[in-house]
């Protein structure tokens, strides 16, 4: 998340008037009318702006994904878990990206009036590249060894989770599966 | 300070025309933007996050810091961008296949599929010119016949039941299956025939442990002196002629190989009323300084987005406006096929066999380790199975419509069993198209200026591309069923920018190429392109660096006959493999 957070090199020309945006114009996009403090207390939005430091990516992404999920059902402003997307099940949560990889026409219209030039007309791409990445990434390091990585020792506090659901077997050095060359044929010419 | 000549990016060709220059006895500088990875036994693991994440992993593309930030490319459309910093290039991380290019894609074919291919952007000399530089290369690295684990028993008994022949040469020349010819050397003593790491020791093991982890850095056999690890990256191969030229080669002289030294401009000068370049400035990770030095010939080798980025950022000529266009990217998918016994997936290098079907493209095995396995099963255009579209969702003989497999079918899959599946990857040969470009990013610049923007408009590529993907996909599905499969799942990835190619393309037309029939700029003098840009098109499909690299080869000829006065060597001399022992005593 650190790494995510720092990988933008001057987050505030896109961030700032992403947020302001979304602040603004989710209201307008959902199906039912949501309390305005409760919708702002469920994007986190005032937090985000009241800050001097720079917005990290890792908040902006957060409040994309709670913006859609308000659209794709507004009851999740309020509930359990601590946001809108956290609150969905699966299934909506897939709807979320269906929005998200569209790219969801009225959150482009929105970003896009919103952002400053040269980044006007950015948005629709943002929304497909997150969809897309958002998922990859997340599998990745889902099944990877991250959660149980010692930076330190470099090594393993624990078998990965996505080691035992996969039946993994990793090989210290090389493993004993040379089964010859096909046909016997160990080079070719020409 | 002023070189003979400096090289851009030490990945898959720069350190090629390094090392070929250096035996002339040229004075050659190589810039590496990223680490230098001198010790991978104490910087590398086999572990998949600690190497592949994208914005912290070892092989992302970011400074040598491993603390510092990645560096931001702009992909504004669903794809993925593959690259990899430091000594070696993408060579870090790619499975070491090196087939030769297809017939169809050089100037003069004239064979009865010749509509079959992108014949508007065919390279502008023949295949035959080409073969004495392969020759030389596969040689040098050396190129072998891969040997077989399990996985490739299974492919290969897929591919015989598809009812193509064999093929027993190193041209390739119709429909056929094959072992790969592998960047990978054979394993000896010990090598694919224990797991036990105490009897893995080099030289007791020699060439490929069959580890599994070419993804991430081959460092194999442990105590393998760096020029005979198994996988021949040129971090193992081309790199340590180039520092030993003087130990293998009569008039050798040592490339200076500087790391984490990123090139911000590539300087140039008016002589004799044309312009010509004149040197390089950099700037070093570590203390933030920027240097310069002069040289009388400049090689940009930094990759197929990074080069552009510098032409642009330089400042350069581009009359045409084809810098950064024409990027190709074999519009890769997958396909991975269920199975009810041991498939060896995840064990052994991770692609040895495949099939190519020149006119179309090619497929070959994949075998990844979880995370990977995890990462190629959720990437795709067409959203995810069963749950949304996104526009597509293709049916054909697979099962059920493509997509990503998303939470609990992705589960659901992985248990079935890592090495109880078979992935297929479909190297499609695309059409150049000017829309597909590498170009400078409207988000704020970075330290070394603005930073790329990779546009695909992958929906929209010509019917030809289109057709052969799923020609592909049809044959991969077929494979994998005759081999036993008993489910079939096709992703219709999106594009993942890892074959990447001719974004500086050579051309036989001014109109629609950056550089000539030598990979010389066609406007700035002195200066030449040795990447993957450089090619002239996505060979068809076949994978790229082992033509990269005779192209830098025959590159680097060109440049020492042109301006310095030396006489052609291919053909003539016989190549010093990269695993001679003179190199290893120098090391």
């Amino acid at each position: 998340m650190d790494a995510l957070d720092r990988y933008l090199p001057a987050p505030d020309l896109p961030a700032v008037p992403l947020v302001r945006a979304l602040r603004d114009g989710v209201p307008g996009l959902l199906r039912e009318p949501v309390p305005d403090a409760a919708l702002r207390a469920g994007l986190g939005v005032d937090a985000l702006l009241e800050s001097d430091a720079t917005i990290p990516l890792s908040p902006l992404v957060a409040l994309l994904l709670n913006a859609e999920a308000l659209r794709v059902d507004p009851r999740t402003v309020a509930g359990p878990f601590l946001a809108p997307f956290s609150r969905l099940a699966f299934g909506r949560k897939a709807d979320v990206f269906e929005l998200l990889e569209g790219a969801d026409p009225d959150l482009v219209e929105l970003l896009d009036a919103r952002l400053p030039e040269p980044l006007k007309r950015t948005a629709s791409g943002l929304l497909r590249f997150l969809g897309g990445a958002l998922l990859e990434l997340a599998a990745l390091g889902g099944y990877s060894e991250w959660a149980v990585f010692d930076p330190a020792s470099r090594r393993l506090r624990d078998r990965p989770v996505g080691w035992r659901i996969s039946g993994y077997t990793p090989a210290a050095e090389g493993r004993p599966e040379f089964r010859g060359y096909y046909q016997g044929r160990t080079e070719v010419t020409g | 300070m002023s070189r003979d000549v400096i090289v851009v990016g030490a990945g898959g060709g720069g350190p090629v025309v390094a090392k070929e220059l250096a035996a002339r006895g040229l004075d050659v500088l190589l810039l590496e933007a990223g680490a230098r990875h001198a010790d991978p036994r104490r910087e590398w693991t086999h572990l998949e996050n600690d190497a592949n994440n994208p914005l912290t992993g070892f092989l992302r593309v970011g400074p040598a810091d491993r603390s510092k930030p990645a560096w931001l490319r702009e992909e504004p459309q669903n794809s993925y961008l593959l690259q990899a910093s430091g000594v070696g290039g993408t060579t870090l991380h790619y499975y070491g296949n090196s087939p030769r290019a297809y017939r169809g894609v050089f100037q003069g074919y004239e064979g009865p599929d010749k509509g079959a291919y992108d014949s508007a952007h065919a390279f502008p000399f023949t295949y035959d010119e080409l073969v004495p530089y392969y020759r030389w290369v596969e040689a040098t690295l050396p190129v072998q016949t891969a040997a077989m684990g399990v996985k490739e028993t299974v492919f290969l008994s897929g591919a015989e039941r598809l009812g193509l022949p064999v093929q027993t040469t190193k041209d390739t020349t119709r429909w056929s299956y094959r072992p790969q010819e592998n960047a990978i050397l054979q394993p000896g003593g010990t090598a694919g025939r224990t797991g036990d790491p105490e009897r893995l020791r080099y030289p007791r093991a020699t060439g490929c442990t069959f580890c599994g982890y070419c993804l991430q850095g081959c460092m194999e056999p442990a105590g393998a002196p760096r020029n005979q690890a198994a996988k021949r990256s040129t971090d193992n191969s081309y790199v340590p002629m180039a520092l030993t030229a003087p130990a293998w080669s009569p008039h050798g002289k040592a490339v200076t190989l500087l790391a984490d030294s990123y090139a911000v401009k590539v300087h140039t000068a008016r002589r004799d009323g044309g312009l010509v370049a004149t040197g390089v400035t950099w700037r070093n990770g570590a203390s933030g300084d920027r240097h310069r030095e002069d040289a009388e010939v400049v090689v940009l080798a930094g990759g197929t987005t990074e080069t552009p980025r510098l032409w642009l950022n330089s400042g350069l000529p581009d009359p045409n406006g084809w810098v950064g266009r024409g990027y190709t990217d074999h519009f890769l998918d997958g396909v991975t096929g269920l199975f009810d016994h041991d498939t060896g997936s995840s064990r052994g290098p991770s692609s040895a066999a495949r099939c190519d079907f020149p006119g179309y493209g090619a497929l070959e095995n994949i075998g990844l380790p979880p995370a990977m396995q995890a990462f190629s099963m959720s990437l795709s255009d067409s959203g995810i199975r069963g749950r949304y579209r996104n526009g597509r969702g293709l049916t054909g003989p697979w099962d059920g419509r493509t997509g990503r497999l998303g939470g609990p079918e992705l589960k659901e899959v992985l248990a079935h069993g890592i090495d109880r599946l078979l992935n297929v990857l479909i190297l499609t040969g695309d059409d150049v198209e000017p829309h597909n470009r590498a170009t400078l990013s409207a988000l704020p610049p970075d330290e070394h200026g603005a930073v790329p923007k990779v546009v695909f408009r992958s929906r929209r590529r010509t019917r030809r591309t289109l057709a052969a993907r799923e020609f592909l996909a049809r044959r991969a599905t077929e494979l994998l069923r005759r081999a036993g499969a008993t489910r079939v799942y096709r992703f219709d990835w999106a594009p993942l920018l890892l074959h990447v190619h001719s974004s500086m393309r050579m051309g036989l037309s001014a109109d629609d190429s950056v550089l000539d029939a030598d990979a010389a700029s066609r406007w700035v003098g002195r200066l030449y392109v040795a990447d993957n840009s450089a090619l002239a098109n996505s060979l068809g499909g076949p994978n790229p660096t082992l033509t990269t690299q005779a192209l830098a080869t025959r590159t680097a000829e060109r440049i020492f006959v042109r301006h310095f006065g030396g006489d052609p060597w291919v053909g003539d001399e016989t190549p010093v493999p990269s695993t001679d022992h003179r190199v290893t005593d120098a090391l």
